[in-house]
């Protein structure tokens, strides 16, 4: 899972507000080049939530980000480059995602997080 | 200027114009784009025209078509070889003159239409090099031949006349045509991504033409995000990757997108991984076990516009049948029994089945939420041969969602009795939640009054397994049409259970082209009519026989 995919996910777990953002316990990580796509990068960095990127990035080990979205017109290559590596190309293989509101984890395992909910849990 | 004989491959015939329309939408140049009917008004004729503004434009348009042949800029055609080279002859010299100067090298290509020629085996050359001498008193090349990479290329096309076609229809007239080649499809992606080299597969995996054919209509490309809300193996994000696009797979069921299994030769484990690894694409951007139903995209704000293009193939089939969250074990008291403590982590939740039409419309809605404007949703839906069985059972309509504009809907069939339905939605217009609950609960009524039954599926199998009149089964000993069952009054009450002695099931299986044996074969809760449909379902991109489709049109080689 990389970190554009954690972005977009949220715990629908029964009693969870919004269940987002989810934190991230790391157990084993990866990290693969992918080519840089700037106009990609661009419009997906104007969409995400910068708050839960920069803290999942920061659970990663990938600090250093930004306190606030940055004005992406002003931002050099080297930059881009840098949030490109922590969208794109940081991989938790194992691990658990975890619902800020009730706690409940859900494993990551090869990569894929597992977000099914078990009976009792769906509302 | 501008026109070009569009000649198609004779396959897939619902799908070949949508597809290049899409590509032609992809260009930017889609609305300039005009079709002329073949000669001789056959529909079905590969040889349609097609009005491009530009030549480059035309390149651009055809380069990753996989059911377009060629893009000719046609010099002459006609009936007999005079009528082809009178029109040669008086087509203008200043626009011939370029392409066969001095100093030019080029190549001519026989490319015929049911039939085959060859050369002798003295001059394996000798039929393209008859075709040149016949053009002779109208045209001469001045340039060089070149086999390898010619500047030009010239396709002589003929097609044959009725005698000579093998199992292809006979109503398209035969032809004479010569032209300059502008551009052509490509399909070489098929042997790249073929099934049978391909170490992960499942029982329901995309064929790769028609993958990359849902591929070309959602228009995947460099820089934007596909979403298969039921990956399975990934067949159809592997079609994506392979145009460029960034993936994203989930599914309802773990063992297809995460155990995989053992490569038999090497003992490897092979998974949705490996197998974007064995091809060198870029591997999926996410992986995830979720519901669609019941799915874990973020309520917030900046979800919405992420995807570029949604793909599907839905589980309309009974092997690979609809499931959702939500199978509750109750206790006596009603309540859903807890799953105890020591039991979460590795807790397999029981899943509900999922009635087709519910999963078209979380479909539609979810993409519609995702998509970015002008993104795209591509997914088949199942569809009655009959026209005027569609009609009557209601099949015949496609879904529909405010946001979602519909682009493109082409029919596949598989049998004589049914098939499928590619349908292609763009999004139009911002998502409204007030909006588009509104309109989803104005559907849910009016398919249960339309219908009166409110799920596509069970309608669908009505039409399956309702034998045709005097076909033996389904008529009674009076010779009066048995009437259709509706649901709730089988002996089953609807639900899936074993009917293996049943006459209709056979009768289906036979219609289905599933091959032979009856029902009962598939064990467990599969049998009789389910197996006929699993089967049905499998048999995409089978070769059938022939005598058990009698309503396709088209040569299948």
């Amino acid at each position: 899972m990389r970190l554009l995919t954690h972005n977009l996910l949220a715990s629908n777990v029964k009693g969870a507000k919004t269940g987002f953002p989810l934190k991230i316990h790391v157990f084993v990580q990866e990290e693969h080049e992918t080519a840089f796509n700037k106009a990609f990068l661009l419009a997906t960095l104007r969409k995400i939530n910068w708050i839960a990127f920069r803290e999942a990035a920061d659970s990663l080990g990938v600090p250093n980000l930004p306190e606030l979205p940055p004005d992406l017109d002003k931002c050099d290559d080297s930059m881009l480059r840098k949030y490109h590596h922590a969208l794109m190309e940081v991989h938790v293989k194992e691990g658990y995602l975890i619902c800020p509101d009730t706690g409940r984890r859900f494993p990551i395992t090869k990569g894929i997080p597992n977000m099914l909910l078990n009976e009792d849990e769906v509302c | 200027m501008g026109w070009y004989l569009c000649y198609f491959l004779h396959r897939h015939l619902d799908f070949r114009r949508e597809e290049l329309q899409a590509l032609a939408d992809m260009a930017g140049c889609g609305a300039d784009i005009k079709w002329r009917e073949p000669h001789g008004g056959v529909d079905h004729s590969p040889f349609w025209r097609v009005y491009i503004p530009t030549e480059e434009l035309a390149v651009e348009v055809c380069r990753r078509s996989v059911l377009t042949r060629a893009l000719i800029e046609v010099w002459g055609e006609g009936d007999t070889q005079e009528e082809l080279n009178a029109a040669v002859k008086a087509f203008p010299d200043e626009r011939k003159d370029p392409y066969i100067a001095e100093g030019t090298t080029f190549k001519v290509c026989v490319e015929d239409f049911g039939k085959t020629e060859h050369g002798t085996e003295k001059n394996p050359w000798s039929h393209v090099v008859a075709r040149i001498d016949a053009l002779k008193p109208v045209l001469q090349f001045r340039g060089r031949a070149r086999m390898k990479g010619p500047q030009h290329l010239f396709w002589s096309i003929e097609s044959a006349n009725a005698d000579d076609l093998k199992g292809v229809p006979s109503d398209i007239p035969p032809r004479r045509y010569f032209g300059r080649v502008v551009a052509t499809g490509d399909r070489s992606p098929l042997s790249k991504y073929d099934l049978k080299k391909r170490r992960y597969l499942g029982p329901t995996s995309m064929d790769v033409e028609m993958g990359l054919i849902m591929c070309n209509m959602i228009q995947a490309r460099p820089g934007g995000v596909v979403w298969d809300p039921f990956c399975g193996t990934g067949s159809l994000l592997i079609n994506a990757a392979h145009f460029g696009a960034f993936t994203m797979g989930s599914d309802i069921d773990i063992r297809v997108i995460k155990w995989g299994k053992k490569d038999k030769r090497t003992g490897q484990n092979v998974d949705v991984w490996t197998n974007f690894e064995d091809y060198g694409l870029e591997p999926p951007v996410g992986l995830l076990r979720m519901d669609l139903h019941k799915h874990s995209w973020t309520a917030l704000a900046h979800v919405e516009g992420t995807l570029q293009g949604v793909v599907g193939d839905p589980p309309y089939g009974v092997r690979a049948g609809g499931r959702k969250s939500g199978g509750r074990k109750r206790g006596t008291d009603g309540a859903v029994k807890p799953v105890p403590e020591e039991h979460r982590e590795n807790h397999i939740p029981s899943t509900a089945p999922y009635p087709f039409s519910e999963c078209m419309d979380d479909l539609m809605d979810t993409s519609a939420r995702l998509l970015a404007m002008g993104g795209r949703l591509a997914f088949f839906i199942p569809a009655a041969a009959d026209p005027e069985d569609a009609a009557a059972a209601g099949v015949d309509s496609v879904p529909s969602h405010p946001a979602l504009k519909l682009r493109a809907s082409s029919v596949q069939l598989l049998s004589g009795r049914w098939g499928r339905r590619l349908v292609t939605f763009e999004k139009v217009k911002p998502y409204d939640a007030a909006i588009a609950k509104a309109a989803r609960e104005t559907l849910r009524e009016r398919r249960k009054t339309e219908g009166g039954v409110e799920d596509l599926l069970e309608r669908m199998r009505e039409i399956v397994y309702q034998p045709r009149g005097g076909d033996g089964p389904g008529v009674d000993e009076d010779g009066n049409a048995k009437p259709r069952r509706k649901r709730g009054t089988g002996p089953s009450g609807g639900k899936f259970t074993p009917t293996p002695s049943k006459p209709e099931a056979a009768a289906a299986l036979r219609a289905a082209g599933g091959g032979g044996g009856g029902g009962g074969s598939d064990g467990g809760s599969g049998g009789g009519e389910v197996g006929a449909m699993h089967r049905a379902h499998s048999a995409v991109g089978v070769k059938m026989d022939k005598a058990k489709r009698p309503e396709f049109r088209g040569k299948n080689t």
